[in-house]
């Protein structure tokens, strides 16, 4: 199945090169947790804030479903 | 009310003149030359003799523009507010200037911090004349210049957990201009010990993000917490449109919050990233 993974602020430099300048579709296995997909771009996980599911709060641990937009966020502290 | 030959209300309806606006509508105004002259007849600050000419449905000129948008009842309230921004830099600087421009009859500035070169990129009262001043300090001068109807409490001092309840009891409303995690979390307890509605904001690049954060809403502590290293703003810098454009948002939100008007970003966090031209809602 495929997902789509948004990735905001600093993040965005873990996208894959052959990526959009802020989201990747990518194909993950069923059941597979926002962890994993973390995982597999090496985006150290202690950077990640906010973990977004279809524009709704989740954790690293939600199983994503075919078809989701995952956003990922660092902490944004600027004023 | 007193209309006695005399009194401020008999003022204030001599003073008054018919204009048309640009949609072809009439409307009963006072200008600021007539307020300022009746408010050192009638020994009141100009703030009083706007809510007394706005009592009787007559604009201040200054505020004819707001018409058609902000009705004059909302007028008044908003002028019988008191509002709080912490932080009179890249986003403190452009919420002051909305802040007191709409006619909040009351902010209260707190910075401790002086203004320096590298603020020149972004900071709205940041000028070559303000280097090595106090930024609430400067604040205060600039809402005076734009507005004298707006009362300032001026706090040249950074926010802590000795001093938030204090300086931050009896507004209405807080605007976060912070640049730092450590003050947000004092900011978002006292808020919340003081029962006061909090819109946040913040940048990195060009991105950014607003938020209202009502006393009882859920404690989302990830929204404050650090991350390791270098933050994200310092990795990508502040350039100027970032604040700009969150500080217009942050506005906005406060005179939703305020006039109890429009949706609200409550329990969600607006996303711009201004480099895409999106803007999106993330939910708790």
């Amino acid at each position: 199945m495929k997902i789509e993974l948004y990735l905001y602020a600093t993040l965005a430099k873990y996208l894959p090169e052959n990526a959009g300048s802020r989201s990747v579709t990518l194909d993950v296995e069923d059941n597979a947790r926002i962890r994993d997909v973390v995982g597999r771009l090496t985006i150290p996980e202690k950077s990640i804030k906010l973990v977004f599911v279809n524009g709704v709060h989740g954790q690293m641990d939600t199983v994503v479903d075919d078809g989701d937009r995952v956003g990922l966020f660092p902490p944004v502290g600027g004023g | 009310m007193d209309r006695s030959p005399g009194s401020l209300e008999n003022s204030i309806d001599v003073s008054a003149k018919t204009i048309t606006d640009p949609a072809g509508k009439n409307a009963s105004v006072i200008f600021e030359t007539d307020a300022l002259r009746i408010s050192g007849i009638h020994q009141c600050t100009l703030k009083d003799v706007y809510a007394a000419a706005m009592g009787k449905n007559i604009w201040p000129m200054r505020y004819i523009r707001n018409r058609g948008s902000i009705r004059i009842n909302e007028q008044i309230k908003l002028a019988r507010s008191r509002v709080a921004v912490i932080g009179a830099g890249g986003l403190g600087g452009y919420v002051i200037e909305l802040l007191a421009r709409t006619g909040i009859g009351r902010i209260t500035v707190v910075d401790g911090g002086c203004f320096d070169e590298s603020n020149l990129n972004r900071q709205l009262l940041a000028d070559t004349a303000a280097i090595g001043k106090n930024k609430a300090s400067v604040a205060a001068e600039r809402i005076g210049r734009i507005n004298p109807a707006v009362a300032v409490d001026l706090h040249a001092v950074y926010l802590d957990g000795g001093n938030a309840e204090g300086l931050l009891d009896g507004c209405d409303l807080v605007v976060d201009a912070l640049d730092n995690m450590e003050t947000r979390r004092v900011l978002k307890k006292t808020c919340r010990t003081l029962k006061t509605p909090l819109v946040h904001g913040a940048i990195s690049g060009f991105e950014g993000r607003v938020m209202g954060i009502f006393p009882d809403d859920p404690d989302i502590k990830a929204l404050f917490e650090n991350g390791e290293g270098p933050t994200a703003e310092a990795l990508m810098g502040t350039p100027a449109v970032a604040p700009a454009a969150i500080a217009s948002l942050q506005v906005m939100e406060a005179l939703k919050i305020l006039l109890q008007r429009g949706r609200h970003f409550r329990k969600t966090m607006l996303y711009a990233d201004l480099e895409s031209g999106t803007f999106q809602d993330f939910t708790f």
